[in-house]
């Protein structure tokens, strides 16, 4: 049974349509990433598939669940944000906490859990009890991801999630990404990172302007490139999300 | 629907707010100070009166409860409910890390919580004096029953405004998020509401001038808390209007959460109409085709129009700072809290003088210059907001003191100079009188807008919430808007009473700085003689040597003293405020 699907989803803001009649589906414990330029609706699309947003039209089930039954859909889904979604005035063990407490988590397996995936992330336990005000952008977003898969979602919804990391951690969350789909969770990725997706991602969705243009594994995408002298992911995103595909300039090369 | 044990969910995101907002108090150190004082201050006052009184109280025996009691707390529990719209719709009709929260938990807790959490306030106000009184009343008339009854119903009364207040705020951020007449037009009719309010405090509060008096409202059942209070005490209250109090309260808090959940849902999930987003539409096409350069600010910012004399970058900074306060005008929320007390209090007076314009125009003269220099510039570096860094390394502090002060300048002058002219024409007062008014406003325009941007420069205060999902409104420290305030009026209205009457300002003076000292001094000292009584009779001294300058002269050398420290005061503001831009460093 896919964990995603949508059927026609459509979100318009105003004039500017922000999502066009979107149709996938991500099977279940898979890892989809999904691309597109700045402003052609992947963060959009995420609110949707969380329930933050209503679409305008259309329809999107996640975990079997509509995702217009908030109610319903909560407990399936963990989703790390654009912006960190953290309280300054509270340190970050505070806010673990405050969260899983949120969500019935068993406290003393939730407790080891946060400490472990924080010691994964590097994480010190003096920095885990600041005040989150003093962290540097780095080290709210790991509090944010483990936040978001804290409670071993079903599907977790990641945008971004290593904007802002070093080297390490950025690697760190890849392998944890690897490892949330080995235990079963659906993981949905954006990122601007290329070598992320290929790495981790099983299918790779292309968003321009709203609509989704390619779908495919992140080899056979890197097939289709028909410009580089090796082939690229890059390659195939550039001229899948140029104005203009025909006028490619195929002269253009790259390092 | 919600998730089985919301309760206890909302139970546990109330609390965790509520240490939020007292560890955000708890940084800014004197507003954290100025709070407790005006908490601990009337429970003395209170605990005084009571140890003073307790033998006359005593002996009253059994009375019953008078309708005037009632009404005071109706005045009481309205006042909370206005207080509490009004912080739903300016401060926080969304909530803080929404995207987390609304993933995690359902709409009904976070309803819950955040009621939970706005009652936990009120009560930690209202927690000190009510213990006080509770303790009162059960050491006064050996009462048990007041132990508990006197804090239910103080939580009651709590909780039920709150309640409502959030209905009602939920409610009018809900039309603001979704009619775009309403979104565009939030300011007047924020306006308006905010008068309608006053005019209906004064309506109850003054019935020598056609109210109906604080008894009427001993009708409205929301005054009946005193009732349920009383019991088991000597004062008689009604046992039936305590029961409705106790059963309406739970029907209210029901009822109240399932309505703010709704209302809260829709708000939440719904995407805001932009008030702003329509008159683009009417105005757009001409404005992007005719003109080649392109003028986005001066469009955004007119009828507005800085002068041409002026350089680029203080017109940038002066036309943002219109621009923010125009398209934000919820910063101006601490604006109001002074202008409704001091206008309740003048239009009072103003209503019982004899010519009510002889109390509204010095008024104005004092007040209105206030407004111009506190409405745009009391906290620039706060607004500002995660822009500060680049502010201060891309403009000198001298360009952007001069651009904050100058809308004050444009926009605020010449209404304080119109009105109070104007209206002093109109009103009792001679030519020359009328000249020297105006020019009050003028000067106290000028010092109070050179001022504002001093004092908020050197005390900013910063959203406490993070870059990025910042509520935008950061208003200025309490206390920076106080001392502002005083600042301003208090010599402003100096300076206007040694024109009028210089007499009765000699008298102020004389009694400020001679007589009040020496009687204090006299107090603590009593019998004694010492160093504290000299120090009374110098006092005396000085009271009675401010007191035998002539009138002519105290006006003459009182009003050139004011005037010529105004204008150091506007020097030195201003300099000290382009020094403290150049070398400011950000924290983050
Ligand atoms: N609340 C909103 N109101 C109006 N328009 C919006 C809103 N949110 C998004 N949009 C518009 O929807 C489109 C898609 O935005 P979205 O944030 O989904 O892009 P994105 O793919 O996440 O971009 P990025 O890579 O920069 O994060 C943009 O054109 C944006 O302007
Ligand atoms: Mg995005």
């Amino acid at each position: 049974m896919p964990s995603i699907e949508t059927t026609a989803l459509t979100k318009r803001y105003g004039s500017t349509t922000a999502v066009d009649q979107l149709d996938f589906s991500v099977p279940d414990g898979t890892v989809y990433g999904f691309l597109g330029p700045n402003g052609a609706g992947k963060t959009t699309t995420m609110r949707i598939l969380t329930g933050l947003t209503t679409p305008t039209s259309g329809s999107a089930t996640v975990a079997g669940v509509p995702v217009t039954n908030r109610d319903s859909l909560r407990p399936h889904i963990g989703y790390l944000p654009e912006e960190p979604p953290l309280y300054e005035q509270a340190t970050a063990y505070e806010q673990l906490e405050y969260v899983a407490g949120l969500r019935d988590l068993p406290s003393r397996e939730t407790q080891n859990r946060i400490d472990e995936l924080l010691d994964r992330l590097d994480l010190s336990p003096d920095d885990a009890a600041t005040r989150i005000a003093e962290y540097s952008k780095g080290m709210r977003q790991k509090v944010a991801y483990v936040q978001a898969v804290l409670h071993d979602p079903d599907v977790a919804f990641l945008d971004e999630p290593t904007s802002g990391l070093d080297p390490r951690a950025a690697r760190t969350i890849r392998e944890l990404i690897g490892e949330l789909s080995d235990e079963g969770t659906t993981v949905f990725l954006s990122t601007h990172i290329l070598p992320v997706v290929e790495e981790v991602a099983d299918t790779v969705g292309i968003l321009y302007d709203g609509k989704l243009v390619a779908e495919d594994t992140p080899d056979q995408l890197t097939q289709r490139a028909e410009t580089g002298e090796t082939r690229t992911l890059e390659d195939a995103f550039l001229e899948l999300t140029s104005t203009d595909p025909a006028q490619d300039d195929t002269e253009e090369t790259y390092g | 629907m919600a998730e089985p044990n919301w309760l206890q969910h909302a139970l546990g995101v109330g609390v965790f707010e509520f240490r939020r907002s007292v560890r955000a108090i708890w940084q800014d150190k004197a507003r954290a100070f100025l709070m407790a004082a005006g908490l601990v201050f009337p429970s003395l006052m209170l605990v005084g009166f009571i140890y003073l009184f307790s033998g006359v109280i005593r002996d009253i025996g059994t009375v019953s409860l008078p309708p005037v009691a009632r009404g005071t707390v109706a005045l009481l529990w309205l006042f909370g409910v206005f207080i509490a719209t009004q912080r739903v719709v300016s401060a926080r009709p969304r909530i803080d890390a929404e995207s987390l929260i609304l993933t995690t938990v359902s709409a009904r807790t976070v309803v819950g919580g955040l009621l939970v959490a706005e009652t936990l306030r009120v009560l930690a106000y209202l927690c000190l004096p009510v213990s006080v009184l509770t303790g009162g009343m059960v050491y006064l008339f050996s009462s048990p029953a007041s132990a508990l009854l006197i804090p239910l119903a103080a939580v009651l009364l709590g909780l039920t405004a709150v309640l409502v207040g959030m209905v009602l705020g939920y409610a009018v951020a809900l039309l603001i998020a979704t009619s775009p007449f309403v979104a565009r037009h939030k300011t007047v009719l924020g306006g308006v509401a905010v008068l309608a309010a006053m005019g209906g405090y004064l309506f109850v509060t003054l019935p020598q001038f056609g109210g109906v008096g604080q008894e009427a409202l001993a009708v409205l059942p929301v005054g009946w808390f005193v009732d349920l209070a009383v019991i088991g005490s000597p004062i008689q209250g009604s046992m039936t209007r305590a029961a409705v109090v106790g059963v309406g309260s739970l029907l209210v808090v029901v009822g109240g959460i399932a309505l703010i959940e709704r209302e809260a849902t829709r708000l939440w999930f719904t995407d805001p109409v932009s008030g702003e987003e329509g008159q683009k539409e009417e105005s757009d096409p001409a404005a992007t085709t005719s003109k080649e350069t392109r003028t986005a600010l001066a469009d955004a910012t007119a009828p507005v129009r800085i002068p041409r004399g002026i350089s680029q970058p203080t017109r940038r900074v002066a036309q943002w700072s219109i621009l923010r306060t125009r398209r934000d005008p919820r910063r101006l929320n601490f604006l109001l809290l002074p202008v409704v007390i001091v206008g309740s209090a003048l239009f009072s007076s103003g209503m019982q003088a004899e010519s009510p314009l002889a109390v509204f125009v010095p008024a104005a003269a004092v007040l209105l210059p206030w407004m111009a220099g506190a409405t745009f510039a009391m906290n620039p570096f706060g607004d500002e907001g995660s822009v500060l860094p680049i502010t201060l390394i891309s403009i000198s502090g001298l360009a952007y003191v001069r651009g904050v002060m100058l809308p004050g300048l444009l926009l605020g002058l010449p209404i304080a100079v119109l009105v109070t002219g104007g209206a002093a024409l109109v009103g009792p007062f001679e030519l020359p009188a009328a000249v020297g008014l105006v020019g009050v406003a003028l000067l106290a325009t000028v010092v109070a807008v050179s001022t504002a941007p001093a004092v908020g420069i050197w005390f900013p205060r910063f959203s406490a919430i993070s870059i990025g999902q910042s509520r935008e409104v950061v208003p200025p420290r309490l206390v920076t808007t106080a001392f502002h305030f005083l600042g301003v009026t208090g010599p402003a209205t100096l300076l206007t009473l040694c024109l009028l009457n210089p007499r009765f300002a000699r008298t102020l003076v004389a009694g400020i700085v001679g007589f009040l000292p020496a009687a204090l001094l006299q107090l603590v000292a009593g019998e004694d003689v010492g160093v504290l009584s000299d120090a009374s009779t110098w006092f005396y001294g000085i009271g009675t040597a401010v007191q035998s300058v002539s009138g002519e002269s105290f006006q003459l050398v009182g009003g050139g003293l004011l005037v010529v420290g105004a204008v150091v005061i506007t020097v030195l503001s201003y300099r000290l405020a382009v020094r403290r831009f150049d070398r400011y460093s950000p924290s983050l």
